[in-house]
């Protein structure tokens, strides 16, 4: 068996972790479809924001996935060359699987008039204008940055603690908030929101997100590349 | 050939030097004890061997190959320390065929029979078992991996002196019926004294001693007696430690004939390995002096 093989295995078979986001998604779609069962008022909106519960706890599960199995392999004489090869198949599978799910899910709740009560818990109005096709890359591609982000987390985590994880955080936020302020400063902030909504949502939606995740992997590789992570 | 051979491996963690221009050798088909006091340099220099961590300075070989980031040597090492990190969600059974699939000459059998030996529940999560019982994991995928250069790495933390017998009983029976390169670092020296073929005894980053276990039995002796009659017995030898109280003499020396000391009126007793290996750690610091031990037997 080669070594991402054996990585994606041992991932798979001990990864119930992986389980709790949909867990936390079925929670949340339970309790969204009772509240708005209960609301008889049509004014208000029924987009609910539930569908980020499961985008948040996938991050935290694959942020686990690196600081658990990670040094477990290690451990185990594997290398991390050989991890992070495992652990591109099964962020890959899982956001198949994510984005397959939820474009079905999707579909449901457009053709059962949102569930019967006109929720939009799977739908948002980026996905409408696209065929399912278009929503499942959309869906896929996010949920793939999103588990690349959570890695690039869990490889601070593994190697620097906690104290890792908040400069990763506090750096990220503040680089992001400079970035902005200068294009407000330098008038260009509405130039690039003008490029983005011309880039159409195919792009912005998986061009960009396939940026971050290639952008989190090669930064988890730099922090693991040479750290003993006992 | 050495199954592992270091060679002029310094390592530092800010400004303290772990290894210090370490140059050692581990032979294939014997068990070789790594000894020295905490802090002394044995994890360290484990983590490079077993291709754990990067060589900075020097160079490591295991098997011929550098082992860090190479997957074809490494699925020939298993390293197994105290600290082994296990999944806590995982159970015993999960760790097990994690471990299958990464050794290719795993023995299922040997794999079971020491579960069943350890009394090992398999449904059981790691993150339930006690210290004891996650150290005879460690044990069970030592043994079971059948890897060619098998570290272990204080591997019997938490284990009842029932248990850590059986360990041994087992390591050496498999190791007698396949034979690999075994080296396992320890504090209860006297305890494990008779595994050992050959004896590494680290200090400060330095090697202070390598050599055969067999030359190490007998090599260094304690002289009791009164101070002048007992300096005057060891001058020429090599004297590694000398306490004195009220005029009496404890000298520690290295080459000594036992005999020969009680012939003058002296008590002289040979010290056991746990006994040198103080003698050698406690010896005055900055000057450590590298003792090389006949080779008896030594196939390398």
């Amino acid at each position: 068996m080669t070594e991402p093989r054996a990585v994606f295995v041992t991932l798979v078979r001990g990864g119930w972790a992986t389980l709790w986001p949909w867990l936390i998604l079925a929670i949340s779609f339970g309790v969204n479809l009772a509240f708005y069962a209960l609301l008889d008022d049509p004014a208000i909106s029924r987009q609910s924001g539930g569908l980020l519960s499961l985008f948040a706890t996938a991050l935290v599960a694959n942020l686990q996935a690196w600081t658990r199995i990670l040094p477990f392999t290690l451990g185990l004489s594997g290398t991390r060359r050989g991890f992070l090869g495992g652990m591109a198949w099964f962020v890959g599978g899982q956001s198949l699987i994510a984005g397959v799910a939820l474009t079905a899910m999707g579909l449901l709740e457009e053709r059962s008039g949102g569930w019967g009560h006109g929720m939009r818990f799977f739908r948002t109005a980026t996905l409408d204008p696209l065929g399912p096709l278009g929503r499942l890359a959309v869906l896929a591609g996010v949920f793939l940055a999103v588990c690349a982000v959570g890695g690039l987390a869990g490889a601070a985590l593994a190697r620097w603690g906690s104290v890792g994880i908040w400069v990763l955080s506090i750096g990220t936020a503040t680089l992001v908030s400079a970035v902005l302020l200068a294009l407000a400063w330098r008038g260009n902030l509405g130039d690039v929101v003008t490029v983005l909504d011309r880039q159409g949502p195919l792009q912005v939606w998986i061009g960009y997100p396939l940026c971050l995740t290639l952008l989190c992997a090669g930064c988890s590789w730099l922090i693991i590349r040479r750290s003993p992570l006992r | 050939m050495d199954a592992i051979a270091v060679s002029g491996v310094s390592r530092w963690f800010g400004d303290v030097m772990a290894l210090d221009d370490v140059t050692v050798g581990f032979a294939m088909g014997r068990i070789t004890g790594l000894l020295g006091r905490n802090g002394a340099g044995k994890s360290t220099l484990i983590d490079l061997m077993s291709g754990r961590a990067p060589t900075v300075r020097g160079t490591v070989r295991v098997l011929g190959s550098q082992p860090y980031e190479q997957r074809s040597v490494r699925r020939l090492v298993c390293a197994v320390s105290e600290a082994q990190p296990y999944p806590p969600a995982f159970r015993v059974d999960t760790v097990l065929t994690a471990a299958r699939r990464f050794y290719p000459n795993w023995d299922d059998a040997v794999a079971d029979d020491l579960v069943d030996a350890f009394t090992l529940r398999r449904r059981q999560k790691v993150g339930k078992l006690s210290r004891g019982q996650r150290s005879a994991v460690g044990v069970v995928i030592g043994i079971a991996s059948r890897a060619p250069v098998t570290i272990f790495d204080e591997p019997y933390v938490g284990l009842d002196a029932v248990a850590r017998d059986l360990f041994y009983e087992r390591l050496v029976s498999d190791v007698c019926v396949h034979p690999r390169a075994v080296v396992m670092s320890s504090h209860l020296i006297d305890e494990v004294a008779d595994l050992f073929d050959d004896v590494v005894v680290i200090d400060r980053g330095r090697i202070v001693l390598e050599g055969s276990a067999e030359g190490m039995r007998g090599a260094f002796a304690e002289i009791v007696g009164p101070t002048v009659s007992a300096m005057a017995f060891v001058d020429g030898l090599e004297v590694l430690r000398r306490r004195d109280l009220g005029g009496v003499s404890r000298i520690t020396v290295r080459g000594a004939d036992p005999s020969a000391a009680r012939a003058q009126g002296l008590t002289a007793r040979p010290l056991s390995l746990q006994e040198a290996v103080i003698a050698m750690a406690s010896t005055t610091g900055g000057s450590q002096t590298r003792h090389d031990l006949p080779s008896v037997g030594v196939t390398s």
